[in-house]
């Protein structure tokens, strides 16, 4: 009768432990599953905002300047907006995350040009 | 294609030449109807020189949320990716640098008041992009760190490429928009291309030292430092703003041409290779952008399929 009991208590630990591990490891997916959801939702409103007071960015599609400032910075050109009265958003009207090559080069030509391409 | 660009229109806006070319003749009316709104609205929305215009009333806001229209939106929006796809090197923050330089004024009348007083200029770094804040879907923006707004690098060669593409459109024409020498094509080019004059200066003849190309679509932009320069107190200095420094940029190059698939792009990328100096020169090749670099001393360097200048 003893031992009985003994294995009886033994086996409701066991179940017991089974569950708390079960419920601990649902817990921590349906967090994780939260966090990215989260993250997702609200992601956009936090394009990559920095004071910028002194040391300059550069994106990697900067890579090579030469203005004399480090660093690297990916933010989406548009930054969300403190006290909640103002958030962004990001997409540039031409959308694309390099500068845009010519469909084709220019071509050489002799003459004159029938308009004149200098700064102003 | 067409087989001739007849028609042709030269008139002043911005406080520079804009040239029209079209590919028939009996549309260059429509045409420069629709140039004249769309550049007005520019004007209205950017310029840095008029009191009633949204970029003063946003620069004048102290930090304070304000609302824009759609169009000024665009336009931040562009000068911010421009900053962005350049590392900063084109920032749209230097609106105080520049007016700190002397360029606080429309610059004919700059031009007009000669030799300017001497100034001492702390060499900082202005504000920077990430101080303007733009919320595109309900059309707010702020600007924050004291930074003031200047458009000068991308909303003329904006304009060109809005012009362009609305012109084309509407008159179903091929058509060439010059903004000072930014320049945006559109719908079907003349045979052989739009013939272009690459020089210093945009007002110079189109037999000016220099050379000429072809192109069929998107955009040319040249930048430089010899144009659109004044004096302070004896020193020569440019419109060209360095963002690290707040100072004109001190570049190897005297003038910089860029062809990209539109005219903001170009002249994003060259005030970029200005502001880069020799570093510019591997960018623009990584970026496959051909582009015509003029040396101070009159040699040229040019990269990513450039056509080669036999008088150079």
């Amino acid at each position: 009768m003893r031992r009985d009991d003994q294995r009886f208590a033994a086996a409701a630990r066991d179940y017991g432990l089974r569950k708390v591990s079960k419920i601990t490891w649902r817990v921590g997916a349906a967090g994780v599953v939260c966090s990215a959801l989260i993250a997702a939702a609200f992601g956009h409103h936090v394009a990559a905002h920095q004071p910028s007071t002194g040391n300059g960015q550069h994106s990697s599609t900067g890579g090579g300047g030469g203005s004399g400032s480090g660093g690297s910075s990916s933010s989406s050109g548009s930054s969300s907006g403190s006290g909640g009265s103002s958030s962004s958003s990001s997409s540039g009207s031409q959308g694309q995350g390099t500068i845009l090559v010519p469909a084709q080069p220019p071509s050489p030509a002799s003459g004159g040009g029938q308009v004149t391409s200098g700064a102003s | 294609m067409t087989t001739l660009a007849a028609g042709t229109d030269t008139f002043s806006v911005f406080g520079t030449t804009a040239t029209l070319l079209v590919s028939d003749p009996g549309r260059l009316e429509a045409a420069r109807a629709i140039a004249d709104t769309e550049l007005a609205a520019v004007d209205r929305a950017c310029s840095r020189f008029r009191d009633d215009s949204e970029l003063s009333g946003l620069n004048a806001a102290d930090g304070a949320v304000t609302r824009v229209s759609e169009l000024f939106a665009e336009l931040i929006e562009a000068a911010l990716r421009a900053a962005r796809l350049t590392g900063g090197d084109v920032d749209p923050t230097c609106g105080q640098a520049l007016a700190q330089i002397g360029y606080d004024r429309d610059f004919a009348l700059l031009e007009a008041a000669g030799d300017q007083p001497f100034r001492i200029v702390r060499r900082t770094r202005v504000p920077g992009w990430h101080s303007v804040q733009l919320d595109r879907p309900r059309r707010l923006a702020r600007l924050n760190n004291g930074a003031q707004l200047d458009l000068g690098a991308t909303a003329k060669a904006w304009a060109a490429d809005r012009c362009a593409e609305i012109i084309a459109a509407q008159a179903g024409i091929g058509v060439l928009v010059s903004l000072g020498g930014d320049i945006s094509v559109a719908g079907p080019p003349p045979a052989g291309g739009w013939r272009v004059r690459v020089t210093d200066d945009h007002a110079a003849s189109a037999q000016a030292p220099g050379q000429t190309v072809t192109i069929g679509s998107g955009g040319l932009a040249t930048s430089s430092t010899v144009v659109r320069a004044w004096a302070v107190g004896g020193r020569r200095v440019h419109h060209i703003v360095d963002p690290a420094t707040g100072q004109p940029a001190e570049s190897c190059w005297r003038t910089v041409s860029v062809a990209a698939g539109s005219c903001v792009d170009a002249n994003t990328a060259s005030t970029a290779a200005i502001v880069r100096g020799e570093a510019a020169v591997g960018w623009l090749r990584e970026s496959r952008l051909p582009a015509r670099l003029v040396r101070e001393d009159g040699t040229v360097q040019a990269t990513a399929g450039w056509p080669h200048d036999p008088g150079a």
